[in-house]
C-alpha cells in the first residue's frame, strides 16, 4: 500500500486570507468570540511568533496586539474542504478526509499512471495551487501514520514532498519528538512520556515493548508500534449520503424561544416540501445550533419515516429545552435530513383526514403564489419568511 | 366609582412586597412609604416573601414618614402559601418560629405550622391545605386578588371564610412588571421567553390606587372593608433601639468585672498607682452605667481560652480591656482616650472587635455556640446587593448577550464615565440602552444573604423572640439583618475576626521555642523599646510584618525615617487612600518637630501657619492635621462648638455610605459654628474637606495603636529570628506578596532556602537558624491528609529509600510522582534520577495494587526496569515552576540572561545613586496596585525585583494606558524610566516597559 498524505498548512487561515487578501499583511488567528475562547487555528507567521492552537485568545491579544483575529466560519470552511476533496479525488478513487485540509489517498496501483510517486505528488501539489490557490505538502509512505508525519515534517522544511521508503520508517522517526506520534494527543500518554523522559521517539524505540505495555497498557503497546512506524489501518473513504439541508442565520441574534421555534418550524416546512417534491421521506434529522459565542449544539434525532411536518416538528420540539439549553442568543440554525428515495413508510389501513392531506395543497399554493402566500400559525414569528 | 381621599378610606393595601422579597419585589421600602403617604394611607403593612430581612428598615422608614407599621410575611413552601399579618407579640414570636422552621426543614409545610402557631396572626390564603388546618381555629380570610378570583370565591363557599381584597403588590406601577420579570429571570437563571409561569407574578400585582382596587372589586364591598378591619387589628410593632446585651453568668457581674480588672492591672503594671486606679474606676463606672459589664466578661472568657488575640477598634482605648487581656496596648502610656469607646452622650452601642489567629476562628465560634446554645447566639448576615456592574452583567445575560460583548460594553461605559468630554453620548446598540436603563433601577436590590465574616450577637432570651434564624451552609445560624440593621435593632454586636499575622507570630514563637529554647509570651512581649526593631521599621524593611509590609507603607516609613511606636501608630492610620493629601504635609511637620527616635524636639516650634489657634491646640499631637477618626470629633467640638455626642455622630456619619442628606445638615451646622468661633467661610470649608478624607475607610487611634503593637511584635521577630519568622509568614499564606517574593526577600536577608526533601520537610515551611526549608504544602497536588501522614509516619524513623516510603506511607500514585518530580527524593536516592524513580514507583504500584498478587508473577521484574537519562536542566526548572509555583534553584531573571546581556542596565541595589537620571532595569514583577487619580484615570504602583533588590516604580496614567495590557504578575520586564527621590523614598517613574 502506498499512501499520500495531503496537508494544507493552516487551512483555515489560508481560506480566510483568500477571502480577504488584506489579512496577508498581519499574522492571523481564528478563534470564537466567547469570553474564554482559545485559538482554533494560527497562520504560519503567527506560529512563528509563538502562537499555537489552544492558546487563550485574551492572552494572544494582550501579548501580540498586532495579530488579526477572525471568527470561524464553518460553512465556508466546509465548502472549501469539499472543493479540495473533489480535486484530490481525481488522483485516487480512495480518499479519506482527515479534517480540514488533510486527506489520505491510497495510491496503490496508480504508479504506472504517473511514472513515479514524486511526479504524482508534485502534480497534485501544482493542481491545488493552480485551481484553488492553496499550497500543500505531501507525505508519501506505506501507511497512513508515517505519511502523516512525513507531510508534517516536510512542512517545517518548506519542501513540497517527503517520501519514506519501506523499511526506513524507524530510522525516519527516531530523531523526531514524541509529539509527532498520534498518542501525544492523549493527555495521559503525554504526561507519562514527560515523566519517563521519553520525549523523543528514539528513546521509546530503545525500550523493550513489554515495558511500554507495563507503563501505559494497550496505549503503550500501540505507541511502541507507532514509534517503529507500524500502522495497519487502511485508507477508508467516508460513506456518502444524499441529504437535504436547510440553514438560517438570525438577523439579529435572538434568545426568544418563540422566534427560534417558529423559525425552526419554517425550516421544517421547507424541508418537508422538498421531500414531498422528491417523493422521498426521512427517518432522522440532524440539527445544529450555534450560539452567539460560537458554542455549538448538535442533535441527531430518529423517528418513523415521514415526509410530513407534524412528525418532524414533534420530534424536534420534544426536547427543545434540552438542545437549546443556554440563555445566550442563537445565531445560526441548520437542519438536515437524509432523503430515503424508496418510501418505507407503512401505509395506514384507514387513512386519516387532516394534516397529511393538507400539506400537498399548501405546497401547491406556495408554488403558485409564492412562499409567503400561506403559512401555519406556529411559523408566524419565524424569521425565514 | 369612588375617587380620591374618599376611596382611600374604603380600601387599604394589606399585602405589599419590598425588595426584601429577595429577587421578587422591585420597590425599595422608602419608595413604598412615599407612595403610600402620597395616597393618604396611614398604615404601611409589609409582607415580604419568606423573610423579615427588611423589618428594621421598615420600622425606621415608618417612623420617618409618620406611618404605622404592620409586620407581616408571605409564607410559601412546598406548594402551600399563606399571608400572615402580626396582631400581637405572640403572633410575632409565632411568625419568627415558623420562619426559623421553614429555613431549617426543606419539607416544612405552612399548613401544619399554622395549625399550631396561628395565635396572634391573621392568615390570608386561598390554599386549601392551609384553610383545612386553620379555618376552624384561626382568624382566616380568603385572598381575593386579581390573580385568583375564582379560587377566593371557591374558598369562601367551601370553608366559610370571609374575603379580603388584595393586590399582592410586588411592584409600585404596572410598568415595573417587566423589572419583576427580569428579576425572576436572573434568579432562576432563565430568559424572559422561558420563565416558568409559577415563578412570576401576574401583571396586575402592583400597588394599584384605591380607586382602581375599588373598581376591581366593586361587587365585593365586604372584602374591601375587611382591609380596614385587618389593619385596625394589627397593632403590634416590635421595639427597636433598646440595647440587648449578652446574658450574665454571674450574680454580681459588676463585682466580678471589677475584681478581674484589678487582678489584671496588677499583672500588667506590677503595682497600682493612683493614676491607674482612677482611670480604672472611671472606666468601670462608665461601663456599669452603660450596661457593658457582661460584654467585657463574655469577651474576656473567650479571649482567655485562645493563645493570641488582638482587640481592635475603639475598645483598645480601655484600660479595662488591657487589664482583661483583650488588648495589649497600655492606654495610659500611649495616651488613648477611653471616651472614644464609651461616653455619657453616646447612644449607639460601640463595636467590640477581637482578632484571633485565622485558623482558630472556627474553634472560637464552636466554643461560643457550645457555651450559649444555638437559641441564644447567631451570626450577623450580609445583604448582598446588585451593584451597577453586576446588575448590568446579569441583565445582559437574561437578554442572551455573551460574556465578551458584556465585558466590552462594560469597559466602554467605564471609559465613557472617565472621559472628560461627557457630552458625547455613548452610542450603544440594541438592547444595551434598555439594559443600562434597567440596571440603574436594579442597583442596590438585595440579591441574597451571606454570612458576615465575624459578627456575632448573643441574647439572654431566645433570639427567635426577636427575629427568625436562618441556618447557613457554614453550619451556623444568622439573624436576617446586616450589621447596621442589627445595631439599629439594638443587638450588641461582637466581632470575632480572623487575622493571619497572629498565626504568623504564634508559629514563629513556637519555632523559636523549639530552635533556641527561648520561651516568649505573646501578651507580655513588648518590643517597643528595642532599638534594633525600631531600626528595622525606620528603614522600611518590613516585608512580612503585619500591616506595614505593603510597598506604600514601606515607602512612607522610609520617608518618615523614624521607627518609634508613636510614629508607627500615626503611620498605620495615615496610610489610607483618602489621606494622601495630608500625608506629605504630616511627614514634613513630623520630621521638623521630632528627632530620629520620634521624640519631640523641645527647641522647635511649628513652622507652618495655623488655621485656627483652637484647631492647632486640639491637634497638637498630630501637628495640626487630622489623622485619626476622633480628630473629627475633637475638631468639631473645638472649632464649631459641637457637643461630644454631636461630634461623635458626625464622625460616624462621615465614615458611612449613603450619608449625603444627613451630612448636608451637619455641614451647615459646622460652618455656622466655625463662623461663630471666628473662622471665615473659606477656612471652615478647608477644615470640612479635611474631615471628608475620613469617609469610608479610616482608623481611630486606639485601633491604630493596637495594630501597631502587632506590627512591632512582627518586626521584632523578623529582626531577631528571620528564618523562623519568614517561614511562618509564608506558611500562613495570604500576605501582601507571593511566596516567591517572600523567599527572594529571605535570600536577600542572608537566609538559605532549601527545596523540599522527604526526610527534611514538614507540612508547612520550616525555619531553622538561618535556613528555610520549603514544606510539602508548597507542592501542588499533594492532599493535606497525605502531607500530614508523611510527617506523622516519619516520627517512627526517617525513610530509607523510595520503597520504604511507599511501603510505610502508601500514597496515591499521582501524589508519589509529584513528590519525585519535585525533587523530594533527590537526597535520599542520589544514585537514581527522577525518571528512573518514576519507573520504580510505577513498578511498586503495579505489584501492590493487584488483588491476587500471590497467584501471578509480577508483570515486570524489578531488575528489568530501565535506568533512564535524567531530565535536562531546563526541564527541572520547568518542574520547579510547575510544582512549586516558582523557581528555587535560581533567580527567574537568569532565564533571560542572553537577552539581558545585551542590555545596559543597572542593579536595583544601586538605584539610589542614579536619582534624577534615566535608567534601565530588569525586573520580575512581584506585586502591583492600580488606583484612579482625581481625574478618574487609572495608574499603577508596581514592585519589581532583580537579583540584587526590590525596586518600586510608578506607572502614570499616560504610560499606564500604553503598557497596562502587558502587565502580568510573575513575569520579567525591562523597565526604563527616571529615578525619583521623594523625601528619601526612591522609585522609578516608568517611561517604557518591555515584556521579556
Amino acid at each position: 500500500m502506498t499512501v499520500f498524505h495531503v496537508d494544507i498548512e493552516s487551512f483555515l487561515t489560508q481560506i480566510e486570507r483568500l477571502r480577504d487578501p488584506a489579512l496577508w499583511a498581519r499574522p492571523l488567528v481564528i478563534a470564537p468570540e466567547h469570553g474564554r475562547a482559545t485559538v482554533t487555528a494560527a497562520s504560519p507567521d503567527a506560529k512563528q511568533l509563538g502562537i499555537s492552537k489552544g492558546m487563550s485568545l485574551s492572552y494572544v491579544q494582550r501579548t501580540f496586539p498586532g495579530v488579526a483575529v477572525r471568527v470561524p466560519d464553518e460553512p465556508v470552511y466546509r465548502r472549501a474542504h469539499q472543493q479540495v476533496s473533489r480535486l484530490v479525488q481525481h488522483f485516487s478513487p480512495v480518499v479519506e478526509p482527515l479534517g480540514y485540509g488533510h486527506f489520505a489517498l491510497d495510491m496503490s496501483g496508480m504508479r504506472a499512471m504517473y511514472g513515479n510517486w514524486d511526479n504524482a505528488a508534485l502534480k497534485l501539489n501544482r493542481r491545488l495551487k493552480e485551481a484553488l490557490r492553496l499550497p500543500a505538502t505531501v507525505g508519501i509512505a506505506h501507511n497512513k501514520l508515517v505519511s502523516t508525519i512525513a507531510a508534517k515534517e516536510v512542512q517545517k522544511a518548506k519542501e513540497p514532498l517527503c517520501a519514506v521508503a519501506l523499511g526506513e520508517e524507524p530510522g525516519f522517526l527516531a530523531p523526531l519528538s514524541s509529539r509527532a506520534l498520534p498518542e501525544w494527543e492523549d493527555k495521559g500518554v503525554r504526561k507519562l512520556l514527560f515523566e519517563l523522559n521519553l520525549q523523543n521517539i528514539e528513546r521509546i524505540q530503545r525500550l523493550p515493548r513489554h515495558l511500554m505495555g507495563f507503563a501505559a497498557g494497550e496505549l503503550g503497546l500501540r505507541l511502541h508500534r507507532h514509534a517503529f512506524g507500524v500502522d495497519p489501518r487502511p485508507v477508508t473513504p467516508p460513506h456518502d449520503r444524499n441529504a437535504l439541508c436547510e440553514e438560517y442565520c438570525f438577523q439579529p441574534d435572538t434568545n426568544d424561544d418563540s422566534v427560534i421555534k417558529a423559525t425552526l418550524l419554517q425550516m421544517v416546512t421547507r424541508l418537508c416540501a422538498r421531500l414531498r417534491a422528491a417523493s422521498a421521506a426521512t427517518s432522522e434529522a440532524r440539527l445544529a445550533l450555534r450560539f452567539t459565542d460560537d458554542v455549538w449544539r448538535r442533535r441527531h434525532i430518529r423517528f418513523h419515516p415521514t415526509r410530513q411536518e407534524q412528525g418532524l416538528q414533534k420530534a424536534l420540539l420534544r426536547h427543545y429545552a434540552r438542545w437549546c439549553d443556554r440563555r445566550l442568543r442563537v445565531r445560526y440554525l441548520s437542519l438536515s435530513c437524509p432523503a430515503i428515495r424508496e418510501n418505507h413508510a407503512q401505509l395506514p389501513l384507514f387513512p386519516e383526514a387532516g394534516a397529511e392531506q393538507v400539506s400537498p395543497h399548501l405546497d401547491q399554493i406556495r408554488k403558485r403564489f409564492g412562499r409567503h402566500a400561506i403559512q401555519r400559525g406556529g411559523e408566524l414569528f419565524g424569521q425565514v419568511g | 366609582m369612588a375617587t380620591g381621599a374618599a376611596a382611600g378610606t374604603r380600601f387599604q393595601h394589606i399585602h405589599i412586597h419590598s425588595q426584601y422579597s429577595l429577587m421578587w419585589g422591585t420597590a425599595p421600602i422608602e419608595g413604598l412609604a412615599k407612595v403610600l403617604r402620597a395616597r393618604g394611607q396611614k398604615v404601611f403593612p409589609l409582607s415580604d416573601r419568606n423573610g423579615l430581612y427588611g423589618l428594621v428598615e421598615h420600622l425606621q422608614v415608618c417612623r420617618d414618614y409618620d406611618l404605622r407599621p404592620v409586620v407581616g410575611c408571605e409564607l410559601v413552601a412546598n406548594g402551600e402559601w399563606a399571608h400572615c399579618l402580626v396582631k400581637t407579640r405572640e403572633g410575632y414570636h409565632n411568625l419568627c418560629t415558623m420562619l426559623t422552621q421553614a429555613y431549617r426543614d426543606p419539607r416544612w409545610s405552612p399548613a401544619r405550622a399554622l395549625r399550631d402557631l396561628h395565635e396572634g396572626l391573621i392568615v390570608i390564603t386561598n390554599c386549601d391545605a392551609v384553610l383545612e388546618e386553620t379555618h376552624a381555629t384561626a382568624e382566616v380570610y380568603a385572598d381575593l386578588w386579581p390573580g385568583d378570583l375564582k379560587g377566593a370565591r371557591r374558598c369562601r363557599e367551601r370553608w366559610g371564610v370571609p374575603l379580603v381584597a388584595n393586590a399582592h403588590a410586588y411592584t409600585v406601577t404596572p410598568e415595573a412588571h417587566h423589572l419583576h420579570r427580569v428579576l425572576r429571570a436572573i434568579d432562576t437563571n432563565s430568559k424572559l421567553s422561558r420563565l416558568d409561569p409559577d415563578a412570576v407574578m401576574p401583571a396586575a400585582s402592583y400597588l394599584a390606587s384605591a380607586d382602581e382596587m375599588i373598581a376591581r372589586f366593586e361587587t365585593e364591598p365586604k372584602a374591601l372593608r375587611a382591609t380596614h378591619e385587618i389593619l385596625e387589628a394589627c397593632t403590634y410593632v416590635p421595639t427597636i433601639g433598646a440595647l440587648i446585651f449578652p446574658p450574665s453568668r454571674f450574680d454580681d457581674h459588676q463585682k466580678v468585672l471589677r475584681d478581674k480588672t484589678y487582678a489584671g492591672l496588677m499583672r500588667r503594671y506590677g503595682q497600682l498607682t493612683p493614676q491607674i486606679c482612677e482611670r480604672a474606676d472611671r472606666e468601670l463606672d462608665m461601663i456599669r452605667r452603660k450596661g457593658f459589664s457582661n460584654c467585657f466578661l463574655v469577651i474576656e472568657d473567650v479571649v482567655g481560652r485562645f493563645s493570641l488575640t488582638c482587640g481592635r477598634g475603639s475598645a483598645a482605648a480601655s484600660i479595662v480591656s488591657y487589664a482583661l487581656g483583650i488588648t495589649h496596648v497600655d492606654p495610659i502610656k500611649h495616651n488613648l482616650f477611653f471616651e472614644r469607646f464609651l461616653n455619657p452622650g453616646r447612644v449607639d452601642p460601640p463595636d467590640i472587635d477581637i482578632d484571633f489567629a485565622w485558623d482558630e476562628r472556627d474553634r472560637v465560634r464552636d466554643y461560643l455556640w457550645q457555651r450559649y446554645g444555638g437559641e441564644h447566639i447567631a451570626m450577623v448576615c450580609n445583604h448582598n446587593r446588585l451593584q451597577p456592574r453586576s446588575a448590568m452583567r446579569e441583565l445582559a445575560k437574561v437578554y442572551g448577550l455573551d460574556a465578551r460583548e458584556i465585558e466590552k460594553v462594560s469597559h466602554d461605559l467605564v471609559k465613557h464615565k472617565r472621559a472628560r468630554d461627557k457630552k458625547r453620548a455613548l452610542d450603544l446598540a440594541d438592547p444595551w440602552p434598555e439594559i443600562v436603563q434597567l440596571a440603574r433601577r436594579l442597583e442596590g436590590v438585595p440579591r441574597h444573604i451571606s454570612v458576615h465574616c465575624g459578627g456575632v450577637v448573643i441574647t439572654p432570651d431566645p433570639i427567635t423572640h426577636h427575629c427568625p434564624l436562618r441556618p447557613m451552609p457554614i453550619g451556623y445560624d444568622v439573624v436576617p439583618w446586616d450589621k447596621d440593621g442589627v445595631e439599629d435593632y439594638g443587638f450588641v454586636k461582637l466581632d470575632f475576626l480572623g487575622n493571619r499575622s497572629l498565626a504568623v507570630i504564634r508559629d514563629c514563637l513556637a519555632s523559636v521555642r523549639e530552635n533556641y529554647r527561648v520561651d516568649m509570651d505573646y501578651a507580655s512581649l513588648n518590643p517597643v523599646d528595642d532599638p534594633r526593631t525600631s531600626e528595622l521599621i525606620r528603614s522600611g524593611n518590613t516585608m512580612g510584618c503585619f500591616y506595614v509590609e505593603s510597598p506604600a507603607t514601606r515607602q512612607l516609613l522610609q520617608k518618615v525615617r523614624m521607627g518609634d511606636f508613636e510614629t508607627l501608630v500615626a503611620v498605620s492610620s495615615i496610610i489610607r487612600p483618602a489621606a494622601n493629601k495630608v500625608t506629605g504635609e504630616w511627614i514634613k511637620r513630623h520630621r521638623w518637630m521630632c528627632d530620629e527616635q520620634g521624640r519631640r524636639r523641645p527647641d522647635r516650634k511649628p513652622n507652618w501657619r495655623p488655621i485656627h489657634p483652637d484647631f492647632e491646640a486640639t491637634l497638637d499631637e498630630s501637628h495640626g492635621l487630622m489623622i485619626y477618626q476622633e480628630d473629627v470629633t475633637r475638631t468639631a467640638m473645638a472649632v464649631a462648638g459641637f457637643s461630644a455626642a454631636e461630634g461623635d455622630v458626625l464622625r460616624k456619619i462621615i465614615s458611612k455610605k449613603h450619608k449625603q442628606k444627613v451630612l448636608a445638615d451637619y455641614r451647615e451646622k459646622f460652618v455656622a459654628g466655625c463662623i461663630k468661633h471666628g473662622l471665615d467661610q473659606a477656612r471652615a470649608d478647608t477644615i470640612w474637606q479635611m474631615m471628608m478624607s475620613f469617609a469610608g475607610y479610616s482608623f481611630c487611634k486606639p485601633h491604630s495603636a493596637s495594630y501597631a503593637m502587632v506590627s512591632f511584635k512582627s518586626a521584632f521577630l523578623k529582626f531577631h529570628y528571620p528564618a523562623e519568622f519568614m517561614a511562618a509568614v509564608i506558611s500562613n499564606q495570604g500576605g501582601f506578596y507571593s511566596a516567591y517574593a517572600y523567599l527572594s526577600h529571605a535570600r536577600r536577608l542572608g537566609l538559605t532556602v532549601v527545596p523540599p526533601e522527604i526526610n527534611g520537610s514538614r507540612v508547612a515551611y520550616h525555619g531553622y537558624r538561618g535556613t528555610i526549608r520549603i514544606g510539602f504544602m508548597q507542592i501542588k497536588g499533594i492532599p493535606q491528609a497525605l502531607r500530614e501522614r508523611i510527617v506523622a509516619v516519619r516520627q517512627d524513623g526517617p525513610y530509607v529509600d523510595l520503597n520504604d516510603f511507599l511501603q510505610r506511607v502508601r500514597p496515591p500514585l499521582e501524589a508519589c510522582k509529584r513528590l519525585i518530580l519535585a525533587g523530594c527524593f533527590d537526597v535520599l536516592e542520589p544514585e537514581r534520577n527522577r525518571p528512573t524513580l518514576i519507573w520504580r514507583a510505577l513498578h511498586w504500584f503495579a505489584c501492590h495494587q493487584r488483588q491476587h498478587e500471590d497467584l501471578w508473577d509480577a508483570p515486570v521484574r524489578a531488575e528489568e526496569l530501565p535506568e533512564m537519562e535524567d531530565y535536562p536542566a531546563a526541564t527541572k526548572l520547568a518542574l520547579e515552576r510547575r510544582l512549586l509555583g516558582f523557581l528555587v534553584s535560581l533567580h527567574p531573571l537568569h532565564l533571560y540572561k542572553e537577552v539581558l546581556a545585551k542590555v545596559a542596565r543597572i542593579r536595583a541595589a544601586d538605584i539610589a545613586g542614579y536619582v534624577g537620571r534615566k535608567v534601565c532595569l530588569a525586573g520580575w514583577l512581584i506585586t502591583g496596585k492600580t488606583v484612579t487619580t482625581k481625574e478618574d484615570e487609572a495608574m499603577s504602583f508596581l514592585t519589581f525585583e532583580d537579583e540584587s533588590d526590590v525596586f518600586e516604580t510608578v506607572l502614570f496614567p499616560r504610560a499606564y494606558a500604553q503598557y497596562a495590557p502587558l502587565l502580568d504578575r510573575a513575569h520579567a520586564y525591562l523597565v526604563q524610566g527616571t529615578v525619583c527621590d521623594e523625601m528619601g523614598a526612591v522609585s522609578v517613574t516608568i517611561e517604557a516597559l518591555v515584556r521579556l
